[in-house]
């Protein structure tokens, strides 16, 4: 007679049991599956639009998003939009929600699925019955997957149907594809827990506590072993350390789902539910069938699972002590351990005089805590407390610096990029000394300390070590210079490296725009910007780089290096003539509406005050603050001299580069408005005057 | 005919043989004869098998009956012998019953004379035309 | 054959001791034999044959069914058929709907068997299961373990649950698997009764041991009782040499309980000339009884 390992009528008998619970399940993710996609196809249409509207054919194409219909800085009047209505993009998330409820249920259904083995008549049945247990096993288990695999992937499919006939929405059908997958492993995963559970005891509330337990156990072990880390290693990153490999989210059940898709996690995913699944198989085979209605089979597992319920807890406490929480809050926490331990003997031993002789185990388990802890402390002081010397690195990489902005040294974050790990003696050393410094004293780091760095060292002998190190400012500063010097990059990307530019305005409305820049206008443009950038002071240098919050007109190029793309913004400053004049050139396209745009690129440098006159040329930006502090003589004659230029400028056309010429605070006394373009031929002469009147005094 | 008392205090196989016996000495198995099957035996008496299979192999064993193989047990040529031979070695227990009637008080005359008239009456209605 | 070599079975109770339920039990029982266990409850019958249907499995010691273990083993399970005192149907099942079950589990189950016995019984095969008295279930059960032509069953008590024209049928049945397949049935039940009358060997069960076992007609003669008198005082030793297991004297008059050869008994007995000499046969029960006390058991206190 052959030994199956599967029996294809113990299976559908398998997947009998389940029915009512089966069909409940498929028929509510079904519903919420097709009626979510259903609702939002009734919605109609979404109001997301991308708009493109070309400024200089295809090279200079103003962008944006517009979520209505709204006017695009006042330049529909002309009519060249190409606006595309926006598909909105469903994220995979939103079809696979019933998918999810349904992988977390996939425990309940594994334990229904055996809960005969809790019955003894049930139980006595099925394993009189002539066949391995082996064989029983497999052929259940392929059951429940059966009917929870069904059940997700019919949803999703399903979903995925009405999403794809819906013509208002987009959504990746692989990402779906991948998510569902995700899913039904992650169901598996789940339903292998338990099905490990069920072998180890007899009785329908003990399997429940043991699911759980098998389930999280691991995972609260690591989540407490993170923590005590953290509490101890000041310089060392915790998730840096083993690889990487020992962060949280490895030990998480939600992971799968939630976005833990490295191939690294979903691996050892599948091979923990394969194991799992084995290990429940073997259990099953050994499992005594006496355990029917009794809570444990024997004084091993008992033993075991009394300490796993205790285990979560015990850590807690003991985590809260060392931690140093307050006594009030470890109370608590020690009372509830001795709720769980007490009422977990109750539950299986039935007496309570036998409840107190438990206790040792209670003693162990927490003994268990401590030593556990210890031996990370142990091993995290050891990590940390180190040989500091400067004779021991090879060679040191300064990671996660964005820019440097210093009286002495200032570094963009482009030429942050290009400086990479160094065995100058004098940086090593200085790292050296803070490694010491931050040994010495981890917690006295904060702002009056100096600089936090992440650090990575590669040590003589090959050990790559990864540190958070406090310099001091003076350190800090003099090193990246050195760093600098010693690497001389590029402060702004060549042309052949550069992807993408884009000249980003801020926004205004409800759209968010810039202007895509390519062809010869993006050769023009970054020439401009290195001309300038060459003579501008260190001072002026930093404006390039300067976050401060104001609204500033950016540059945003993206660069594509060796198949890696990066993107890095520069603020365009006043002191950048060139620049600034090839962007007037942009804003002075008849295409683009001279007068808002270029409000706005005044607006954007701050200068909005009452009584400034702003003149941009080709002579540079000037600017006069203190128009009331002049004499009401010249004042008079500038006005003229303006009324006179805006009188010709309206009689001509705007083509070509001018004068731009912005006052703030006239329109009410002299009827001029704020913004003027004067074409330079038109005022050459009496741009002298103004000059001398408003600028050279 | 055989008539088992399944809870008379003789056991069932010892029953079984001596109601063998007697049909073979009154003459319902003739030598030779083939006996009924365990199975119609144990349907028709209700029997254990075993029980029967126990029965017949102690007649096999005190040579009373044979069996051919496969084809059941038959009643050997000189069962009646044996049988008659058996039988005369159970007149001690006619002594011992005649001792104690006499211990009783009765004559042994009346012993005697119900003796005799038990054989008569034996030889009168069963046994007649066998002598 | 079955042969259970020093079993044992404990079932593990958290914070006591564990409960031994079989112990070092040993025991053969040849092919073809119906085989009686008799026991209080609690005892160890049920989960005797729970071994023997490969549920349970051991503590320690073996069970063999020719030669090969139980446990886990789909080849020996299918040649045994274990019905149970506390029956499991599928839920919602009638007798047609199990038979097809049995039928896919046991390859020699017989249809004809089945459809003939639900007949003779009166059993409506497709009606629900749950619809049928207790007793009707235990006669489905029995039906269906025994239309899968087994070569090893056991009934858990079912005879007690059936009547006495059932039983008679059952019985029939078994006689006739006995015959001709040399069909292994152990029986176990309350009733010495009704174990007297099918069995052919019989133990009696009590904490986890067999402290009795013999063959069911010897039974019935390795006792009887004897009832004597003498002219002359005596005492119990004038017997000596007679393997006696009770004895009571009044007066002149004594009975007494003994083992051996009847006639050899008797003969001995006349040469001492009694007054009276009454040998008288013993009724199983009370066989058992003298067995038991001779053991060291109190049989009233093993079967309540």
């Amino acid at each position: 007679m052959k030994n199956k390992i599967f029996d294809f009528r113990l299976y559908l008998q398998g997947l009998g049991r389940l029915r009512v619970i089966g069909i409940a399940l498929a028929i509510l993710c079904l519903t919420v599956s097709i009626l979510v996609p259903t609702v939002r196809w009734l919605d109609g249409p979404g109001p997301n639009y991308q708009v493109e509207y070309p400024l200089d054919g295809d090279e200079l194409v103003l962008e944006g998003s517009a979520q209505t219909w709204h006017d695009f800085d006042g330049l529909t009047e002309n009519g060249k939009w190409e606006a595309t209505w926006v598909q909105e993009a469903i994220s995979d998330e939103v079809t696979i929600i019933p998918v999810l409820v349904a992988s977390y249920l996939s425990p309940v259904l594994m334990l229904m699925m055996f809960s005969f083995l809790n019955k003894r008549k049930e139980s006595d049945f099925y394993h009189a019955i002539p066949f391995t247990r082996g064989c029983v096993y497999t052929s259940f288990v392929a059951a429940v997957l059966t009917w929870v695999w069904g059940v997700l992937i019919l949803s999703s499919l399903s979903a995925a149907l009405v999403w794809a006939l819906c013509p208002y929405v987009t959504f990746s059908f692989g990402g779906l594809i991948g998510k569902m997958l995700l899913a039904c492993l992650n169901a598996a995963l789940l339903s292998a827990f338990a099905a490990v559970a069920v072998s180890l005891t007899g009785t329908s509330s003990t399997a429940i506590i043991t699911s759980l337990l098998v389930t999280w156990i691991w995972r609260i072990v690591m989540l407490f072993t993170l923590l005590c880390l953290e509490c101890v290693l000041f310089l060392t990153p915790v998730d840096t350390i083993w690889g990487g490999y020992f962060s949280l989210e490895f030990w998480l059940p939600v992971t799968l789902i939630t976005g833990g898709n490295r191939p690294v996690v979903i691996i050892y995913a599948v091979l923990v539910t394969l194991a799992m699944f084995a290990l429940g198989g073997v259990l099953y085979s050994k499992r005594r069938s006496e355990l029917a209605g009794r809570s444990v089979p024997g004084r091993f597992v008992h033993n075991l699972l009394r300490c796993m319920m205790t285990l979560p807890i015990a850590l807690l406490l003991i985590y809260q002590i060392i931690d140093g929480n307050d006594f009030t809050t470890i109370l608590i926490i020690f009372v509830c351990m001795l709720l769980v331990f007490y009422l977990y003997e109750l539950l299986t031993t039935k007496s309570a005089r036998r409840m107190f002789r438990a206790t040792p185990w209670l003693g162990a388990v927490v003994g268990v805590c401590v030593v556990f802890f210890g031996i990370i402390l142990l091993s995290g002081y050891v990590e940390e407390h180190e040989r500091t010397d400067a004779d021991r690195i090879q060679s040191v990489e300064i990671m996660n610096v964005g820019n440097v902005v210093s009286d002495s040294v200032v570094i963009n974050s482009y030429e942050m990029s290009q400086i990479g790990p160094t065995d100058d003696a004098d940086i090593i050393a200085t790292v050296a000394d803070a490694w010491e410094r931050t040994q010495t004293n981890p917690r006295g780091a904060g702002a009056l300390y100096g600089k936090r760095l992440v650090v990575h060292m590669k040590l003589k002998g090959g050990r790559r070590i990864i540190r958070e190190l406090n310099f001091p400012w003076e350190d800090y500063y003099s090193m990246m210079g050195e760093l600098k010097e010693n690497a001389n990059p590029q402060p702004i990307p060549s042309d052949e490296m550069i992807k993408k530019l884009q000249i980003s305005p801020y926004s205004m409305y409800n759209t968010t725009k810039n202007i895509r820049v390519s062809g010869e206008w993006q050769t023009r443009l970054m020439q401009a910007m290195r001309t300038d950038y060459a003579n501008m002071t260190q001072e002026q240098r930093k404006g390039l780089i300067d976050y401060s919050g104001r609204e500033m007109l950016r540059f945003y190029i993206t660069t594509e290096i060796n198949g890696k793309t990066a993107m890095y913004s520069y603020s365009i400053q006043e002191s950048m003539p060139n620049t600034i004049r090839l962007l007037y050139e942009i804003y002075g396209l008849p295409t683009y509406g001279r007068a808002k745009a270029a409000k706005s690129l005044i607006q954007s440098w701050g200068q909005d005050q009452r009584n400034t006159i702003t003149i941009v040329s080709e002579n540079g930006h000037h600017q006069q603050n203190r128009l009331a502090t002049s004499n009401e003589k010249d004042l008079n004659q500038v006005k003229n001299i303006l009324l006179k230029a805006i009188d010709r400028a309206q009689n001509e056309s705007q083509e070509g580069y001018g004068v731009l010429i912005y006052i703030n605070g006239w329109e009410e006394d002299i009827g001029i408005p704020a913004m003027i373009i004067v074409p330079a031929r038109l005022y050459a002469s009496e741009w002298k005057i103004i000059d001398e009147l408003l600028f050279s005094k | 005919m055989l008539l088992i008392d399944k809870f008379s205090s003789k056991p069932v196989y010892e029953q079984l043989i001596e109601g063998i016996e007697r049909d073979i000495l009154i003459g319902t198995f003739a030598e030779g004869a083939q006996l009924p099957s365990l199975r119609e035996l144990s349907a028709m008496l209700s029997v254990n098998p075993n029980t029967i299979q126990k029965s017949y192999a102690e007649l096999m064993r005190r040579g009373i009956i044979q069996s051919a193989h496969g084809s059941g047990c038959y009643v050997a040529v000189g069962a009646k012998d044996i049988l008659r031979r058996e039988a005369a070695g159970r007149l001690g227990e006619l002594t011992a019953l005649v001792r104690e009637l006499c211990l009783a008080g009765v004559s042994a005359q009346d012993i005697v004379a119900t003796a005799v008239e038990a054989a008569n009456g034996y030889n009168e209605h069963e046994g007649g035309n066998r002598q | 054959m079955i042969v259970a070599n020093e079993v044992t079975m404990k079932f593990y109770t958290p914070g006591k001791a564990p409960f031994v339920a079989l112990d070092s039990l040993s025991c053969q029982i040849p092919r073809g034999c119906i085989y009686g266990m008799i026991g209080a409850n609690g005892s160890g019958k049920s989960t005797f044959l729970r071994l023997l249907s490969g549920v349970y499995r051991p503590a320690s010691g073996s069970i063999t069914i020719d030669d090969m273990p139980v446990w886990d083993n789909p080849a020996a399970k299918s040649r045994i058929v274990y019905i149970p005192d506390d029956l499991y149907f599928l839920p919602q099942s009638s007798m047609k709907d199990m038979a097809r079950m049995y039928r896919a589990l046991y390859p020699s189950f017989n249809y004809d068997r089945f459809h003939k016995l639900s007949e003779t019984f009166k059993l409506d095969p497709t009606a629900n299961l749950n619809t049928f008295s207790k007793g009707m279930r235990r006669q489905a059960a029995a039906i269906l373990g025994l239309s899968s032509m087994p070569d090893y069953l056991f009934f858990d008590e079912t005879f007690d649950g059936l009547d006495p024209v059932m039983r008679g049928l059952v019985k029939q049945v078994i006689y006739r698997d006995v015959i001709e397949r040399n069909t292994t049935t152990i029986i176990t039940s309350h009733s010495l009764h009704e174990l007297e009358d099918t069995c052919d060997q019989l133990a009696l069960l009590h904490r986890g041991g067999i402290i009795f076992q013999s063959d069911v007609q010897d039974l019935k003669t390795s006792l009887f009782k004897v009832q004597t008198a003498f002219a002359s005082p005596f005492t119990k030793e004038k017997f000596e040499g007679l393997n006696i297991l009770s004895y009571t004297q009044m007066g002149s008059v004594c009975t007494f309980i003994l083992r051996g050869d009847r006639a050899a008994t008797e003969a001995h007995i006349r040469a001492m000339s009694p007054l009276l000499l009454d040998i008288l046969p013993l009724t199983l029960e009370e066989v058992f009884v003298y067995e038991m006390e001779a053991l060291g058991y109190s049989f009233k206190d093993i079967l309540m």
